[in-house]
């Protein structure tokens, strides 16, 4: 029985260290990607002609659309900053589900709303019924349209069917994008009109960075060691990893928060899937697998520089609801759409980013508490050397921490958005700690989220307080975007 | 057993070597970020304090009436130029007629685009795209210089054929801005295979070229190659809005490609003859496509002839969702005759009286009323 025991430890070291060493492979050769893409888009910043983009006749005109769900608080000052965008022809659509608080009639007042007969195109299917449509008798393309309760994806496909242009960026109610991200987005749609069906930008926290009118004027890290994390975690997936994707042509997701797509493809796949938690993920795999059993060309872009910034949680309950949603979510999309995994007819996207998904987003969190605890059971029975575990750990850390620092040497020489010397090292400060239990836990949280779609439990998405960005003044800590609650084909419960 | 042992060797010394090499290179990366943000941050903070000093003079200069300041500008030393010189290309970007000339002489006074000439020729792709840059942003002004204008043109129609994209896409702005009719014709050859520039940066460049490109234009419209050329040709035409281009917009109008058809009739719309209402209000009526309808409806009500009410109001009645959509809306720019159409509608069943009255109340700009 020893023996077995020991066979099976042994067996696991080579698996873990084997894992960790293709893992962090992939992950240095998507950053090699990125190293060359970023700094050369940085370099070439002042040359792209943003000044004749903003100004052309040619430009494509985007509709804006977002859905809203209890934003009270940061509503006017959100839907501000969008039309303050500098782009020659925008509209906003705002879809307020079913909001209980006061995000209906803030709006009302701040843009004079008054209601309108409106004709949907139905050209995409929706759960709810649209209850009235209002716009803005204060000149600006403003259309907020009134839903009952039905969750961010449906209240998206009600935004989209009633856009009004042929380009739709999607943006959450509570992100606040840079004066040029639109302009910087819409580019890849310039350049290559035909082709292009979607393109996305990089997110960032905006926790106690200052902000003014609706912009983020001076970007600072977070305060609290928890959101101070996630900006290491958005750097490496952002700048690292999507950026690398979209030069190998595998981009396989485009942010919920800010995303930019053809309505015309939009309408030919359905829309937002209402039924799935990670709508923005599922949207672009089926994206990808729409167009290639059509045997269409296209392509999918990721623009490292236009920024959306949005709070990320800082309380250890809202990040634990955030990340079981989107392991959940992450898992049930590679089901339903695992008939791509390794299929030539779906390129890239099939046979290199469809299996790194499954194999390094799906699995990581199993393996890495599967390790975690085949190393506690060759402890105990003695089977393992202290110090080759300890210095496996040490590598792993080490490994993980040079990964997250370069994520951010990429920012700094590409970028360079984090202007204080001290945010730079509270950053590098954030991707030590990360390792020393933060990683472990979320890996916990990802499981259970996991678990509970294999138990086909009822999702949850939790609800998040949130107190506004507030003048010159950093947001106030604690405070987060209120993030509307969903169960499948029942009304909402309580907020928590 | 031998063998476990050897394998732990060798799992010790990878992993070892990991550690070794990750602690080295962190140590690295994190001396290059301090190095390279206290570098930057000095920098910065030089370049924003002269920049203080130098701003008040080019605003004083850009408006025209400050010699002095021009001279003083033309005079700065090297760094306060550096410190100046964005506030110079920005707006650069930003003003016309004597604040642009004013600001394209200093840049010449400077040797900037001296320097920029000389740079088109290059090696690097780099400084070939800041060069084009350059001769963009003073193209309007430089022009008029007898000189250095054919010297620009000629540097980049060379660019037009580079191998990067960048230096190609910042030509075809500069070409735009240099605003020289000889252009248009290669502008046009920028559209073609293998190094294509975006057809919308050649569009806004020949947009810019204004009735000087009409020729090349029409031309394009009628045999431009494939439909995605000849749609753009069309477009373009009615964006400048010269009337030469009118029988050429006609005869798009039965373009094979619905692409081409559609850009047509938006362009008839743009240019607003009333002579092409009856074209117009055939293809309404006929065409198979949808989106050829729904572009000749809003053509009709942007030249606004109460002749086309009949056929709008029959494609509000019977069209599907865009055409109906679109005629409703183009009706309501028909004056007196168009809003009684509306009214007429808007009182019959859905999902017509549907478009009618929602058109209607956009116009009225509804008030108050519970929420439905």
């Amino acid at each position: 029985m020893k023996d077995v025991v020991a066979t099976l430890v042994h067996a696991n070291q080579y698996l873990v260290i084997g894992y960790f060493l293709v893992l962090n492979t992939v992950y240095l050769v998507l950053l090699a990607l990125a190293g060359r893409t970023v700094p050369r888009l940085a370099r070439r910043r002042r040359l792209t002609g943003l000044d004749d983009l903003a100004t052309s006749p040619l430009t494509p005109p985007v509709s804006i659309v977002t859905a809203a769900y209890n934003e009270e608080p940061t509503i006017v000052e959100s839907v501000r900053a969008m039309l303050a965008l500098r782009y020659p022809r925008h509209e906003i659509v705002l879809v307020d589900d079913g909001s209980r608080d006061g995000t209906f009639d803030r709006l009302r007042e701040a843009f004079g709303l008054v209601p309108v007969e409106r004709v949907r195109p139905q050209e995409i299917a929706s759960q709810e019924p649209v209850r009235s449509v209002y716009v803005s008798t204060h000149s600006v393309p403003l259309t907020v349209v009134r839903t009952a309760n039905s969750g961010k994806a449906d209240s998206l496909n009600v935004g989209i069917d009633l856009a009004s242009h042929p380009l739709v960026c999607m943006v959450d109610a509570d992100s606040l994008l840079d004066e040029d991200a639109l302009l910087t987005l819409a580019q890849p749609f310039v350049a290559d009109p035909l082709h292009v069906v979607a393109a996305g930008g990089v997110i960032r926290p905006v926790n106690d960075s200052v902000v003014r009118h609706g912009q983020v004027v001076e970007p600072r890290i977070p305060r609290g060691w928890l959101p101070r994390i996630q900006v290491v975690e958005y750097l490496r997936a952002f700048l690292m990893g999507r950026t690398g994707w979209a030069r190998l042509h595998g981009l396989l997701i485009i942010s919920g928060a800010f995303g930019l797509y053809r309505r015309d493809v939009l309408v030919e796949v359905g829309g937002m899937n209402a039924d799935s938690l990670g709508e923005d993920f599922e949207l672009v795999v089926r994206l990808h697998r729409h167009l290639r059993d059509r045997r269409r060309p296209y392509r999918v872009e990721f623009i490292p520089e236009p920024v959306c910034w949005t709070e990320v949680p800082d309380s250890a309950g809202v990040l634990a609801r955030q990340r079981r949603r989107w392991h959940r979510g992450l898992y049930e999309t590679l089901l339903r759409h695992r008939r791509m995994l390794l299929r030539p007819r779906y390129g890239v996207i099939g046979m290199v980013a469809y299996p790194y998904f499954v194999l390094f987003e799906l699995l990581a969190p199993l393996l890495e508490v599967w390790g975690l605890v085949t190393v506690a059971v060759g402890f105990g029975c003695g089977l393992i050397s202290p110090a080759l575990a300890l210095l496996f750990l040490l590598a792993a850390f080490g490994y993980a921490i040079l990964l997250s620092l370069l994520a951010l040497l990429l920012d700094e020489l590409g970028l360079h958005r984090y202007r204080r010397l001290g945010d730079l090292a509270a950053v590098a400060a954030a991707a030590v700690a990360e390792n020393l239990g933060y990683r472990q836990i979320t890996a916990l949280w990802r499981l259970q989220g996991w678990w509970a779609s294999l138990r086909n439990g009822t999702p949850v998405w939790g609800e998040m307080t949130r107190s506004g960005f507030t003048g010159t003044t950093p947001l106030d800590h604690g405070s987060h975007a209120t993030v509307p609650e969903t169960t499948a084909g029942g009304p909402r419960p309580g907020a928590q | 057993m031998r063998d476990r042992g050897r394998g732990r060797t060798a799992v010790r010394t990878v992993v070892q070597l990991v550690l070794l090499v990750s602690v080295a290179e962190a140590v690295l990366c994190l001396l290059v970020l301090c190095v390279t943000r206290v570098v930057r941050n000095r920098r910065e903070r030089v370049l924003r304090r002269t920049a203080a000093t130098t701003r008040p003079l080019v605003v004083e200069a850009t408006g025209g009436e400050s010699p002095s300041a021009r001279a003083a500008l033309a005079a700065l030393d090297r760094r306060s130029w550096k410190a100046a010189e964005p506030t110079v290309t920005r707006l650069l970007s930003r003003v016309k007629g004597g604040s642009h000339h004013t600001l394209t002489d200093l840049l010449v006074r400077r040797g900037a685009v001296d320097a920029a000439l000389a740079d088109a020729t290059r090696r690097r792709s780099l400084r070939r795209a800041r060069a084009a840059t350059v001769l963009a942003l003073t193209g309007p002004s430089l022009r008029a210089d007898p000189v250095r204008g054919p010297a620009a043109r000629h540097a980049l129609h060379a660019l037009l054929g580079h191998r990067s994209a960048t230096v190609r896409e910042t030509a075809v702005r500069a070409l735009g801005r240099l605003g020289d009719p000889v252009s248009a014709g290669l502008l046009l050859t920028a559209l073609d295979p293998p190094r294509r520039v975006a057809p919308g940066l050649v569009g806004d460049a020949l947009v810019r070229l204004g009735p000087a490109a009409v020729d090349a234009l029409t031309g394009a419209a009628a045999d431009g190659g494939d439909e995605q050329h000849r749609a753009l040709a069309v477009e373009l035409l009615g964006l400048i809005k010269d009337r030469r281009a009118l029988p050429a917009l006609s005869a798009a109008l039965d373009d094979p490609a619905p692409m081409v058809r559609a850009a047509a009739a938006a362009a008839l719309g743009r240019v607003g003859e009333p002579a092409a209402v009856a074209a117009l209000t055939g293809t309404v009526r006929t065409d198979p496509s949808d989106r050829v309808v729904v572009a000749a409806a809003e053509a009709l009500g942007l030249i606004g002839d109460e002749n086309a009410v009949p056929v709008l109001e029959r494609t509000v009645r019977r069209g599907p969702y865009r055409p109906a959509h679109t005629a409703a809306r183009a009706l309501l720019r028909l004056g007196p005759a168009g809003r009684a159409a509306l009214g007429g509608i808007a009182r019959g069943p859905d999902p017509a009286g549907a478009h009618a009255r929602e058109t209607l109340s956009l116009a009225l700009g509804d008030r108050g009323g519970p929420d439905r």
